[in-house]
C-alpha cells in the first residue's frame, strides 16, 4: 500500500512538476503571511513582521529541495542535469563525439544485424498458433536432428495416437506450372487436408484447406498459392481465387493465398503453391505412394494434448512405430526407433546448416564491439585526462566522488545509446541483404527478419552494456586523490599510471585485431582452398540447365529422343564446343547411390558406391581425362552391349586398379554384373565441393532401363536431367540461344536451373565467402581500431613527455636516439599485444576446425602474415608522432 | 528546564500526525497547534516542518487539499488518511512503550543495578 501511495505520489510529482513547485511557493507564502499576521497582532509592525517570520522559517530553498527529495525527484533532477550536462559538452567536442558514436554505431549494428538473423533462423517460434506444442517426428537412423521421412501409412496410422492433439504432414515437390501462355518452374508442398488448421493459418484470400479436401487419391484437383507467388505472378489479383492453372501437367483450381507472413514449417524450403497430399501421384508424376508402407518420403508434424509431454509421446509413438515396422517395412534396421524432437521452430533444415556459421560470426561482431568498446574507453581516459582540471573544480565546489562518476557514465551512455540507436538503423538495413547474401536464394529472399522485442532488447543491452564498460573504465581513472591533484599541480597532467592503463587497453586491441586477422585469414585461405581445388573436371566455359519432359507429358520411350534431339541440337549452335547429357548434374548437391553387383559374384549394396548415367561425349564435355581406355560413343548404344565407365578409386577398391573389360552391375536381388567397364575416368567432384575422392561409376543413359527397377530409379528416370554445355566463351553468353534450341523442340518443355559451373561452385561456397568476406571487413575495422589507438597513446606520450625530451635533445640526444626510445616502448606493447593474440588465437580457433578446408587452425601462414599486418599497421602508428618528437626544439621545449 | 526542548530525530512526523489527528490543518497552524499542546516546551525550526509534510503525503499518510484560511489566504490543509491513522496508533504504542522502558531503567536505585 504505501509503495503504492509512494509510486502514485513520485509519478504525480514528475507529470505535474509546475504544479507541484506552484503549491510549495504558495504554500511557504502563505505561511511567511500567517505568521507575520500573528506578529503584528503581537504588536509589530508589518514589514518587522515580514522580516522576522522570513528570519523563523529559514531559507526556503533549502525546504524546497528537501521537498523535492522527500518525493523521489532529486535523482530524478541530477539526472536531468546530467544529460543536459552531457550533451552541452558532445557538442563542445563535435570530432570526438562523432568518432565514438560511429564507431559504437559500427560495432552495435553489426552485432545487431547478426542477431536478427541469428533471431529469424535459430531463435524464433513459428508464426503459428501455439508453436510450442508442436513436435516433429523423426528416425534415430538418419543424421541427428535431420528432418526424417515416413510412408503415407504410418501417417494414417497416427491419426489414432493418444497423445497427439493432431498431426499433420508435408513433403516437397518440384511443380512444372502452367498459367496462361507462360511455364514456369516453382517449388511445390503436398500438404494433409489439415494442415492450414492444424498450424491456425488463415487466409489471405479465398479459402484453404481442409480434411475434407484430403479424401479421394486423385480426387481434389486444388491449390494454394503462397502470398509471394500471387503477388509476383498475379500481382495481387483479388479475382484469382476459382482460376485454373496446371501443375504438372495436371489442371488444378486456385482456392486461396495464404498470408504473408506464412511460410511453411521448414523455413529453408518455402513452397510457392500448396496442393492436397492425395494428389501426389499425379504431382509427382509417380506411381502412388499413398498405400505403399516402403516409400518414405512424407515428414511428420504433431501437435501435443495438453499437458502431455514429449517422452510420453515418444513412448507412445515409438510404440506405434514398432508395431508399423514389424508389420509392413519388412527390411528396415531392427534397432531404428521413432524420436519426438522440438516442432516449435519447424523443420529444422535451415537451422541446421546455418547455426554453425552464424554462430561463428556473432563471435567475430562480439570481438568488433569489444574492440570499438576499448577504443571508445581509450578516447574517453584521453578526454578524461583533459578534464581533469574541470573535474577538480567541481569536486573542490562540492561534488561528491559519486556525482563525478555519475556525470562521466551518463555521457558514455549518452554516446552509447545515441551510437546504438544509429547502429539499429543500420542493421535494419544490413540484416535483410544479410540475408539475401548468407542463406540460399528461396529461403535468403524471403525469410523475414524482423525488427522484433528481442532483437530490439539485444541491441538495447548492448547499448548499455558498452555505456557502462566506457563510461565505467573512465570514471575508474578519476580517482578523488588525483583530481585533487590535479588542482594544484597542473605542470604534469599525465601520472604514469593512468597511461600504463591506456597502454594496456592498446596491447588489448592489438591482441584482438591479431585473432580477428588469423580468423580472416583461415577464412581466406579456406575459400581460396575450395575455389582452387582440383574438380576432376574443367569448370570453366561449362552451361548446365535441366529439363522435365515429363511434366509435358513424355513418356519414357519419347523421353530419350526427345533428349537425344535436344543435345544434337545445343552442340551444333555457334559458340558451343559440345554438349552432353548427365542425369545427375555436377556439383548440385544431389547424388545417386546404388548397389553394386562384381563379376566375382561380390554384391556391395549398403553403401554401394554412387552413379550416374550419362551421354556420349560427357567426359570431354565436361573435361574429365579418361585415364585408361575410352569414353561412351553413340556406336555403343546402336550395338545393344551394355557399357560402364568407372573412376579411379572405382577401379583401384574393386578391381585392383585393373578394370577394364571387367563387368559390373547394379545390386540387389535382380542385380547382374552384364556391364563391361570400357574405360577408367579421373576422380574427381560429383555432389559436393567438400566430399573426399570415393568410388563413382556411369552408364550411357540411353541404358538406364537396364538398370533395375527400385524406387530411386524410378524417381531418377522421370526425367529431370541435365545438358551440360561446353562453351567457346563466356557460357553466359550462349544461355538464350540454348534456351531458343530447346524451345523450338518442344516450347511446352521449361528449361530450368540454367547456370555456370563457376555459379553451381558460387552457391556451394556461400558461407565460406560470406564468412571470409565479413572476417576480413571486421579484422579491417579491427586493425584500423588498434592503431588509432596506439596514435592516439603514443602521441599523447610524446606531447607529455615534451619538457623530458627537450632536455635529452639539450643534453645531446641525437634524434635517432629519441625515435630509438620511442619505438622501443611501442614495441613492448606490441609484442605483448601479439602474444596475447596468439594465445587468444590458439585458444579459439579450434572452435572453427570444422569450417576450415585444406589447413590447420594454426596455419603458420596464416599466423605470421596476420602478424605482419599488426605489426606493419602498428608501426605506422608510431612512426608518425614518434618523428614527431624527434623534431621537438629544446628551446621551445624548455620554455 | 530554562530552554524550550530540541527535538528528537524523527519525532516531528510522529507530532505532525498527531497535530491533524484532530481534525484538518494548514502547515502553519500545525505548528501552532505542536507547540500549543506542548506547552511552548518543544521548539521546531519553522521551516523544516514542510518537507516532513511533504514525506508524509508521500508516504500517503495524510493528504492535502487547498482551502481558504480563516482570515481568507488560500491555504493547503492536511488531513489524516487511514493509513495515517494506523501507522499514528503504531507509533503512539512505540513510544510509550520506549518512554516507560527508559522511565524504568532511570528510575532504577543504586542497588537495583
Amino acid at each position: 500500500m504505501t509503495w503504492l501511495a509512494m509510486l502514485r505520489s513520485f509519478l504525480g510529482a514528475l507529470l505535474r512538476r509546475r504544479r507541484l513547485e506552484r503549491d510549495m511557493d504558495s504554500e511557504l507564502r502563505f505561511h511567511l503571511e500567517a505568521r507575520a499576521d500573528d506578529l503584528v497582532a503581537a504588536g509589530l509592525d508589518r514589514a518587522d513582521a515580514l522580516r522576522r517570520a522570513r528570519r523563523e522559517l529559514g531559507d526556503p530553498l533549502r525546504w524546497k529541495e528537501q521537498g523535492r527529495e522527500a518525493r523521489g525527484l532529486r535523482l530524478v533532477d541530477q539526472l536531468g542535469a546530467d544529460v543536459r550536462y552531457g550533451v552541452r559538452w558532445l557538442r563542445r567536442s563535435p570530432a570526438f563525439a562523432t568518432a565514438a558514436v560511429v564507431s559504437i554505431a559500427v560495432g552495435i549494428g553489426a552485432n545487431t544485424a547478426i542477431f536478427s538473423l541469428v533471431n529469424a533462423v535459430l531463435l524464433r517460434l513459428m508464426p503459428v498458433h501455439d508453436p510450442t506444442s508442436l513436435v516433429l517426428l523423426a528416425r534415430s537412423d538418419d543424421r541427428p536432428r535431420r528432418a526424417s521421412s515416413f510412408p503415407y501409412p504410418f501417417y494414417g496410422q497416427l491419426q489414432d495416437a493418444h497423445t497427439l492433439e493432431a498431426v499433420i504432414c508435408r513433403a516437397g515437390f518440384e511443380s512444372n506450372i502452367e498459367a496462361g501462355a507462360t511455364a514456369e518452374r516453382l517449388s511445390g508442398e503436398l500438404v494433409s487436408g489439415n494442415y492450414f488448421e492444424v498450424l491456425g493459418v488463415r487466409p489471405h484470400l479465398g479459402r484453404l484447406f481442409t480434411a475434407e479436401d484430403d479424401r479421394a487419391p486423385g480426387g481434389h484437383p486444388l491449390v494454394v498459392l503462397s502470398y509471394a507467388y500471387w503477388q509476383r505472378r498475379f500481382g495481387g489479383d483479388p479475382l484469382i481465387v476459382g482460376q485454373t492453372i496446371r501443375v504438372n501437367a495436371h489442371p488444378m483450381t486456385i482456392i486461396g493465398v495464404t498470408p504473408p507472413g506464412f511460410l511453411g514449417i521448414d523455413l529453408g524450403a518455402s513452397p510457392d503453391i500448396r496442393v492436397p497430399v492425395v494428389m501426389q501421384a499425379e504431382m509427382l508424376v509417380s506411381p502412388s505412394r499413398l498405400e505403399n508402407p516402403r516409400e518414405w518420403w512424407l515428414e511428420i508434424i504433431g501437435r501435443l494434448k495438453p499437458g502431455v509431454s514429449r517422452e510420453a509421446a515418444e513412448q507412445e509413438l515409438d510404440l506405434s512405430f514398432q508395431r508399423f515396422s514389424a508389420l509392413s517395412a519388412r527390411d528396415s534396421p531392427q534397432d531404428r526407433r521413432l524420436i519426438v524432437l522440438d516442432g516449435s521452430r519447424g523443420v529444422p533444415n535451415l537451422q541446421n546448416r546455418f547455426a554453425r556459421p552464424l554462430l561463428v560470426l556473432s563471435g567475430l561482431a562480439m570481438a568488433v564491439l569489444l574492440l570499438v568498446c576499448l577504443n571508445v574507453a581509450n578516447l574517453m581516459l584521453a578526454r578524461s585526462a583533459a578534464r581533469r582540471r574541470e573535474l577538480s573544480m567541481r569536486v573542490a565546489l562540492g561534488a561528491s566522488r559519486g556525482r563525478v562518476v555519475a556525470q562521466l557514465l551518463v555521457e558514455a551512455l549518452l554516446i552509447a545509446v545515441t551510437g546504438g540507436a544509429l547502429g539499429l538503423v543500420l542493421a535494419r538495413w544490413a540484416a535483410q541483404g544479410l540475408a539475401s547474401i548468407a542463406l540460399p536464394p528461396p529461403a535468403g529472399l524471403r525469410l523475414e527478419v524482423p525488427m522484433d522485442m528481442r532483437v530490439l532488447a539485444f541491441a538495447t543491452t548492448l547499448s548499455v552494456a558498452t555505456g557502462l564498460v566506457c563510461g565505467l573504465s573512465s570514471a575508474l581513472s578519476t580517482r578523488r586523490t588525483n583530481l585533487v591533484a590535479a588542482l594544484s599541480n597542473e605542470g604534469r597532467p599525465v601520472t604514469a599510471g593512468r597511461l600504463l592503463g591506456r597502454k594496456l587497453v592498446v596491447a588489448a586491441q592489438i591482441a584482438l585485431s591479431f585473432t580477428l586477422l588469423v580468423g580472416a585469414g583461415l577464412f581466406a585461405r579456406t575459400l581460396a582452398n575450395l575455389r582452387d581445388l582440383d574438380f576432376g573436371f574443367d569448370t570453366g566455359h561449362l552451361l548446365l540447365l535441366r529439363l522435365d519432359p515429363t511434366l509435358s507429358g513424355y513418356d519414357q520411350a519419347q523421353l530419350v529422343a526427345f533428349y537425344d534431339e535436344v543435345t544434337e541440337r545445343v552442340a551444333t549452335l555457334p559458340g558451343v564446343r559440345s554438349a552432353s547429357l548427365a542425369v545427375t548434374p555436377l556439383l548440385a548437391r544431389s547424388s545417386w547411390g546404388s548397389g553394386l553387383t562384381l563379376d566375382t559374384g561380390v554384391h556391395d549394396d549398403r553403401p554401394g558406391p554412387e552413379r550416374n548415367a550419362v551421354g556420349p561425349g560427357y567426359f570431354s564435355t565436361v573435361g574429365t581425362p579418361i585415364v585408361a581406355g575410352r569414353e561412351f560413343r553413340t556406336a555403343d548404344i546402336a550395338s545393344g552391349s551394355r557399357v560402364a565407365v568407372v573412376n579411379e578409386s572405382f577401379a583401384r577398391r574393386y578391381f585392383g586398379g585393373q578394370a577394364l573389360g571387367r563387368r559390373i552391375g547394379p545390386g540387389g536381388p535382380q542385380g547382374s554384373a552384364d556391364f563391361t567397364i570400357v574405360g577408367v575416368a579421373r576422380d574427381g567432384k560429383y555432389a559436393e565441393v567438400r566430399e573426399n575422392a570415393a568410388p563413382f561409376w556411369y552408364v550411357p543413359y540411353q541404358q538406364l532401363e537396364q538398370l533395375g527397377q527400385s524406387d530411386t530409379a524410378v524417381r531418377i528416370r522421370r526425367g529431370i536431367w541435365t545438358l551440360h554445355v561446353r562453351t567457346i566463351g563466356n557460357p553466359e553468353a550462349v544461355a538464350a540461344d540454348v534456351r531458343r534450341a530447346v524451345g523450338a523442340i518442344d516450347k511446352r518443355v521449361t528449361v530450368f536451373g540454367m547456370r555456370t559451373m563457376q555459379q553451381q561452385i558460387s552457391d556451394q561456397l556461400v558461407f565460406e565467402r560470406l564468412l571470409a568476406e565479413l572476417a576480413a571487413g571486421f579484422a579491417t575495422i579491427a586493425v584500423l581500431l588498434a592503431a588509432l589507438g596506439l596514435y592516439g597513446v603514443t602521441a599523447y606520450d610524446t606531447t607529455a613527455r615534451t619538457r623530458e625530451i627537450g632536455v635529452r635533445v639539450a643534453v645531446g640526444a641525437t634524434p635517432r636516439a629519441i625515435l630509438a626510445m620511442i619505438l622501443r616502448q611501442t614495441t613492448t606493447l606490441i609484442v605483448l599485444g601479439l602474444t596475447g593474440g596468439l594465445m587468444l588465437a590458439v585458444a579459439g580457433v579450434g572452435y572453427l576446425r570444422s569450417l576450415l578446408f585444406g589447413l590447420q587452425p594454426t596455419d603458420p601462414v596464416v599466423m605470421v602474415s596476420a602478424a605482419l599486418i599488426v605489426v606493419t599497421v602498428t608501426a605506422v602508428a608510431t612512426w608518425v608522432p614518434a618523428r614527431r618528437a624527434t623534431r621537438i626544439d629544446p628551446l621551445t621545449a624548455l620554455q | 528546564m530554562a530552554n524550550p526542548t530540541e527535538l528528537l530525530q524523527g519525532t516531528l512526523d510522529l507530532l505532525i500526525l498527531k497535530a491533524i489527528s484532530l481534525g484538518p490543518l494548514h502547515g502553519y497552524a500545525v505548528l501552532l497547534r505542536i507547540q500549543q499542546i506542548s506547552g511552548e516546551q518543544l521548539r521546531i525550526q519553522q521551516g523544516s516542518l514542510y518537507p516532513a509534510l511533504y514525506r508524509l503525503e508521500h508516504q500517503g499518510l495524510i493528504a492535502s487539499e487547498w482551502g481558504e484560511s480563516e482570515n481568507r489566504r488560500r491555504a493547503k490543509y492536511y488531513r489524516l488518511t487511514a493509513a495515517g491513522r494506523r501507522r499514528l496508533k503504531e507509533e503512539v504504542g512505540y513510544w510509550e512503550r520506549l518512554s516507560s522502558a527508559i522511565a524504568t531503567v532511570l528510575a532504577a536505585a543504586p542497588e537495583d543495578v
